[in-house]
């Protein structure tokens, strides 16, 4: 059936690989046996129309493949309320830093200071709210092994 | 706030529904018998994932000439529901107190 075919490519898409296997030939078991089922209830093979509209209740296929994985949220709530306090200290940190550095720049160069102080200040942004993230995914992971909340 | 409830009560159901060997369309009649309405998109990813957590045990068989995929909940699962369900309870309990409003508090 080529409509369940592309429904669980779609799926397929937003699945992880080391459980898409596993996951698809899950969902498609599930999917036959609920047509089975609704053509039973009709007594008669479903039409086109009535397959997509299966799939369809079944849920979008994103929607689906979430509600298949056991996706961990990048950085946990317990962690949630100190990511964002660190964050936030550390962006401004770096915005000041970066602005006492052109206002000396400019005190010494006058004509060079707003293209490299633009590059800095998202040069500078960037790295800390990778660095961070990173930390607390890992502090996530690590409290999460341990049990704690 | 209402979806965060029914979340946790779901998985109550659904082991208590599976006390006994079902399958998952009998089992999504047997719930909404009983007033619990679940999608399949969602009820089936549900048994997926408390047969990961080896709350249930699932089986294929051909029943009446069709490959069906019974489940049941497993020891771990009958266990998981006595304790659920006391917390309930304990939980129902309380919130009638509150509810009356007579918790002596002032």
């Amino acid at each position: 059936m080529a409509q369940i075919d592309r429904y669980l490519s779609r799926i397929g898409f937003w699945l992880p690989y080391r459980d898409r296997a596993s996951v698809l030939s899950d969902i498609r078991a599930t999917l036959d046996e609920l047509l089975a089922n609704r053509a039973e209830a009709l007594a008669r093979p479903l039409t086109e129309g009535e397959i997509i509209a299966e799939l369809r209740a079944f849920g979008r296929p994103e929607v689906v493949a979430s509600r298949y994985t056991h996706a961990q949220p990048l950085v946990s709530a317990g962690l949630m309320p100190a990511y964002l306090r660190v964050m936030t200290i550390s962006i401004v940190g770096v915005a000041i830093v970066q602005l006492l550095l052109a206002m000396a720049t400019l005190v010494a160069d006058p004509g060079e200071v707003w293209a490299p102080f633009i590059g800095r200040v998202v040069q500078g942004l960037l790295w800390t709210f990778s660095s961070i993230t990173l930390t607390f995914a890992a502090l996530s992971r690590i409290c999460e092994a341990r049990g704690a909340p | 706030m209402r979806q965060e409830l029914r979340r946790g009560t779901l998985v109550l159901a659904v082991l208590s529904a599976l006390r006994r060997e079902l399958c998952g369309s009998d089992l999504m009649t047997v719930l909404a018998a009983a007033g619990v309405l679940i999608e399949p998109g969602a009820l089936y990813p549900m048994l997926r994932r408390l047969e990961d957590q080896g709350l249930l045990a699932s089986e294929w068989r051909l029943e009446a000439g069709r490959k069906r995929r019974f489940y049941s909940a497993s020891k771990a699962g009958l266990s998981t529901v006595e304790v659920l369900a006391e917390d309930l309870s304990v939980l129902m309990t309380g919130l009638a107190i509150l509810r009356e409003g007579d918790h002596g508090a002032n």
